[in-house]
């Protein structure tokens, strides 16, 4: 478990890495905190020629809201993140069941959306909430929704020589619920669900958004779930079809955790806890 | 909860100042001398091939790196454990591979390099060329009829096989009002001790010695297997366990990296370091408890037990370990099942079957936890069958006051044992008949287990040779010298892996020293320092080294007491040593310091010796424990499941237990807390998974799921101390009981919380997703 040679750049401006990053391309590898992308390096499972360490780099992290929109650095450490009061409750929420306290210590919102494991939690707090992820490069910046930013297991739309600048989050509806199983306490999710919402004076439910883990490869969200709960109470009853409905075309991965009928049972259980709980708060 | 804090008896650990302050010295905490050369081996990625070529050019061709092979090494004889007793297969376990490699992970090439990062680029340039063959991974696929062999030397792969019956057995089976079938089983698991193997060789070349520290659990095993290897003298041959992060057992066996790095540092003339990763160990440290039981149980009309028959299955893996041998878990299997209850009739057959897969080795507990899962998972079926509480059933067949001393059905002897006792306040403790009052959550089904478990410990010279382990001398010593101003060090054959040794040890020592435990430094695990022993494994402690501390310590307080007499003027027999001195009885105010006596013994003060005796408090005494001795417990678990996940979750736990007179019970606490974590996991989540071509599929602890403090229960315990009768001090050993009455325990709970669905819970780990299916498949019909 020790990488193979690297060269190791810490650069301590923006444009100094994105100059770096527009040179080495693929060749280089962004090093933020660092708890996903050690292993892999010690595993020898990632090579990069250069690691780009951008833990110098001035200006990239921070939360501050504009017009009620949240804008978190990709360098915000992820503890840092889940204790400012701006943080949208339910990407808090999320992030406290993101590992270790020692590991969002040192890991960055950046880093988790980047790296985009399909287990991990504020990937798909910031699907739920229709979060933008802003990528910036030698060539410009764009904006680029989390309903397309998460591509598959551990790719997204960053392109090589792009970095992830800051992570927007829209205002949101008033409730929201997190509910995870792993196999441990605390542990890596083997299915997970977000959602906020909101209810009208009669108690039902005026706007909803459903985001799982453990649905796919990535985190999704589950449109039909929430078409068949829009404008529903929500009695056990509705939860149940909303949850098969929303579930009905998954195709979850299997795997040594648990199989993909498992994660699907488990997700129609925790569809209908974590909306029942938002709705209760 | 537990009351052990509060005991005068725990007095806080002497090792805890300097593990807490980051000043112990692991293997990887020693610098290594310049010119150290750091090690990687490099493993087999096939579970059975024969090895072709072996091109080691392209890395040869990196700055100073070094690629041996077998062919380096042609004087390095294979290893045989066990003696040739009937119904062993007489395999040898080749040290490095030559032509043949039989599991991933088996070792093909030793790379050396001035750092360890130059030697993983050298390990990814060496090409060896397989030839890969049909390989046999679980206990079915080496059974199957026309199964590729893993040695030519067992057929049938099997390593190790034994049956026997007590007299009259069929009859009383065929006579009994119930027999009961089952079969249970457990899937492999890894120690996982926090720090992996690891060693540094060093050889001085003028002397002709070589020291090497190892991470291991068998100073003077170790020594003794190496030398005996390489053809070298033990004289010359030092061996040292610095601080060890856990061994659990698995660190309790010779393996070939060890030899290899001695081997290579005489060789070569470098010091040769070697620190494992994580991937490493899961590959190459013994797995353990790949185990079936298949149980019949015979039982009176009433409930009462007639005996068992038992077909037992161990996966042993590629070769028999060193020194346990292939026999660890096939025979441990069967020799410790009877557990604390009275039958008389026993049968059974035990294979220990070779795989293409990593060697087993002993595990805390051995075999016994999954032996206990399938003892007391009769007695509840049996409960059920009859209409008992489970409690009741055990009650009726629990051994007795009246039954002691008993042989048990595989002939070992109880002295004693509160069996009954560790019952009944288990029930209290863990408010059994109150469980339907907390069975209330309509979203989690709750259950509860009972466990009532046995642990053999210290087992003395007679047991190892009964068990064909010459190897294994089963005797310890201590070497205990004041020194002249009445402080003591006390050498002892064994080595701590975080038991508290250093300060149990001292503890036991200063009892007829009267010299206060702060006072006495424990040393160990250095053979230049220490006499020779065994070492630090089967619960072992207390019994085997600490007899040895005993006697050590009672020959120099009597010859203290005579020196004491001696200048006082009184009988040695009216001399009490405590506090520091040694006092008159009878005669208050007359006392002198035992400073003051060991001066003298050290010819430090005008008045001489008694007559005959020599200078000196210097001893070394030997401790062979002639009868092994039994702990108890009884183990009550309760836990709830998740209706709509499966997830299962630890409500209540609680432990009564029996391991003699406590020498420090804070320290017994602290075995038993652990050990109880590692049942926990075997039985919720961990399990090593192969796939059919025999590759390790967890090899990290993201894939292989330990579990963490957040996953532990508190425990209630209480202690029923029962001086043993067949001890010195009256102990019993500790520390694989917790794992023993754990894994029965909960996976009896689970089977009572699944209570009502059309389940049958007799294989661990008992998964979510198997459970969530019976609760669904019920509750949606
Ligand atoms: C013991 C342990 C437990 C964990 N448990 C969880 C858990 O339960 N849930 C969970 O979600 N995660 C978990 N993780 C992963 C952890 O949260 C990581 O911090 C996170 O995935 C990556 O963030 P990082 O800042 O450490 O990124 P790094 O590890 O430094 O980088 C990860 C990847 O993202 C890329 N990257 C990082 N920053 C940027 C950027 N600004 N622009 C473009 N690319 C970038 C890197 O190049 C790399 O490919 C765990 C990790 C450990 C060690």
């Amino acid at each position: 478990m020790k990488p193979p040679p690297f060269l190791h750049a810490a650069p301590e401006t923006l444009p100094g890495a994105l100059e770096l990053l527009a040179e080495h391309g693929d060749a280089a590898r962004i090093l933020a905190g660092g708890q996903s992308l050690m292993p892999l390096l010690v595993m020898r499972m990632a090579r990069p020629a250069l690691l780009l360490d951008i833990n110098r780099c001035a200006g990239l992290s921070g939360i501050t809201r504009h017009d009620g929109e949240t804008r978190i650095g990709a360098m915000t450490r992820q503890i840092a993140v889940q204790r400012a009061p701006e943080t949208p409750a339910l990407l808090a929420r999320a992030l406290g069941w993101a590992g270790p306290r020692a590991v969002r210590n040192r890991g960055t919102l950046g880093g988790s959306m980047a790296h985009a494991d399909p287990s991990a939690e504020a990937p798909a707090a910031a699907l739920c909430l229709d979060a933008v992820m802003v990528l910036e490069s030698r060539r410009g910046q764009r904006l680029v929704p989390a309903a397309e930013f998460f591509l598959d297991a551990l790719v997204t739309a960053i392109a090589p020589d792009e970095m992830l600048l800051e992570i927007r989050i829209p205002p949101g509806h008033p409730r929201h619920a997190f509910a995870e199983t792993g196999v441990r306490q605390a542990d890596l999710a083997m299915a997970a669900i977000a959602t906020d919402l909101a209810l009208d004076r009669q108690g039902r439910i005026s706007a909803i958004r459903i985001a799982a883990i453990g649905a796919a490869n990535r985190p999704v969200r589950l449109p039909l779930a929430e078409q068949a709960l829009l404008g529903q109470s929500p009695t056990p009853a509705t939860l149940r079809d909303a949850a098969r409905a929303g579930l009905a075309g998954a195709e979850p991965p299997s795997d040594l955790i648990a199989s993909a009928a498992h994660r699907v049972a488990v997700l129609e259980g925790l569809l209908a806890d974590a909306v029942l709980e938002a709705c209760a708060a | 909860m537990s009351m052990g804090h509060n005991d005068p008896r725990s007095v806080p650990r002497k090792e805890d100042a300097r593990l807490l302050r980051g000043q112990a010295r692991f293997l990887d905490d020693i610098e290594p001398p310049a010119g150290t050369l750091h090690a990687i081996f490099l493993r087999s990625p096939h579970a059975h091939a024969r090895i072709l070529g072996i091109d080691a050019s392209a890395a040869h061709a990196l700055p100073g790196v070094l690629v041996l092979t077998a062919e380096d090494f042609p004087h390095l004889a294979p290893l045989s454990p066990d003696l040739p007793l009937a119904g062993f297969a007489p395999v040898p376990r080749p040290i490095i591979c030559t032509d043949t490699v039989r599991f991933v992970g088996d070792l093909v090439a030793l790379i050396l390099a001035p750092d360890a990062y130059i030697a993983e680029d050298a390990a990814e340039l060496v090409l060896v060329d397989y030839d890969p063959l049909p390989a046999v991974v679980t206990l079915e696929d080496a059974l199957a009829d026309g199964a590729a062999e893993v040695h030519p030397q067992a057929p049938g792969n099997l390593l190790f096989q034994n049956r026997t019956a007590t007299e009259g057995f069929d009859a009383a089976f065929a006579a009994a009002a119930h027999v009961f079938r089952e079969d249970f089983s457990a899937s492999r698991v890894a120690t996982v001790s926090l720090e992996p193997r690891g060693c540094l060789a060093r050889h001085d070349a003028g002397l002709g010695e070589t020291t090497l520290f190892s991470s291991t659990q068998v100073p003077h095993l170790l020594r003794n297997t190496i030398s005996t290897a390489l053809g070298i003298p033990e004289s010359a041959l030092r061996v040292v366990a610095p601080d060890v992060g856990g061994g659990f057992g698995m660190k309790a066996s010779v393996y070939p990296e060890e030899l290899l790095a001695v081997a290579a540092a005489r060789k070569l003339n470098r010091p040769i370091k070697w620190v494992g990763d994580r991937q490493d160990d899961f590959l190459a440290s013994s797995h353990a408890r790949d185990m079936r039981f298949g149980v019949e149980m015979a039982m009176e009309a009433d409930g009462t037990l007639i005996g068992f028959r038992l077909d037992v299955l161990a996966n042993a893996g590629a070769y028999p370990g060193i020194p346990f041998g292939s026999s660890i878990e096939a025979g441990g299997g069967p020799r410790t099942f009877p557990g604390p209850y009275r039958f008389k009739h026993y049968a059974f057959r035990t294979r220990a079957v070779a795989t293409h897969t990593t060697p087993s080795g002993p595990y805390r507990g051995v075999a016994a936890p999954v032996g206990f899962m399938a003892l007391e998972g009769m007695m509840d079926r049996a409960a059920a069958a009859l209409g008992l509480d489970r409690a009741e059933i055990r009650r009726r067949n629990l051994l007795v006051d009246a039954d002691y001393p008993f042989i048990n059905a595989s002939g070992i002897r109880y002295d004693n044992g509160p069996h009954h006792a560790l019952l009944a306040r288990a029930l209290e403790l863990s408010d059994y008949r109150g469980f339907a009052t907390r069975d209330t959550d309509p979203d989690r089904l709750r259950g509860i287990g009972i466990a009532c478990i046995t642990e053999q410990t210290g087992q003395g010279s007679a047991r190892y040779r009964a068990r064909g382990l010459l190897r294994i001398p089963g005797i310890e010593a201590a070497r205990l010298k004041v020194e002249p101003d009445g402080s003591a060090v006390l050498f002892v054959s064994q080595t701590t892996q975080g038991q508290g040794h250093l300060t149990t040890f001292a503890q036991m020592a200063a009892e007829s020293l009267g010299i206060a435990p702060e006072h006495i430094t424990v040393q160990e695990g250095d053979t230049a320092l220490t006499p020779y022993g065994s070492g630090t494994f089967a619960s072992r402690g207390v019994v085997a080294g600490g007899g040895a501390v005993i006697t050590a310590a009672e020959t120099i307080a009597a010859k203290m007491k005579r020196i004491a007499g001696h200048i006082m003027e009184a009988d040695p027999a009216d001399i009490i040593l405590r506090d520091g001195v040694a006092e008159v009885n009878g005669v208050p105010g007359l006392s002198i310091s035992i400073e003051e006596i060991a001066r003298a013994a050290h010819a430090m003060r005008p008045i001489g010796m008694p007559p005959g005796e020599t200078f000196g408090l210097d001893t070394t005494q030997h401790w062979d424990q002639p009868v092994s001795s039994v702990s108890a417990a009884c183990h009550v678990a309760e836990i709830s499941i998740q209706r709509r996940t499966g997830q299962i979750r630890v409500e209540r736990y609680a432990i009564t237990h029996d391991c003699g007179r406590m020498i420090n019970p804070m320290i017994v606490d602290g075995q038993t807390h652990g050990a109880v974590l590692q049942g926990l996991g075997p039985v919720l989540m961990e399990r090593l998974l192969h796939d059919s071509e025999g590759q390790l599929m967890t090899t990290t602890l993201l894939d292989y799921t330990l579990p963490t403090m957040l996953d532990m229960p508190d425990i209630a315990m209480d202690h029923i101390e029962t001086p043993a009768l067949d001890t010195l001090g009256g102990v019993k050993g500790v520390a694989e009981g917790g794992t023993i009455g754990a894994v029965p325990a909960l996976v009896n709970a689970i089977a009572h919380a699944m209570r009502g669905y059309d389940i049958n819970i007799r294989a661990i780990p008992v998964r979510p997703e198997t459970l969530l299916r019976a609760i669904s498949t019920k509750d949606s019909r």
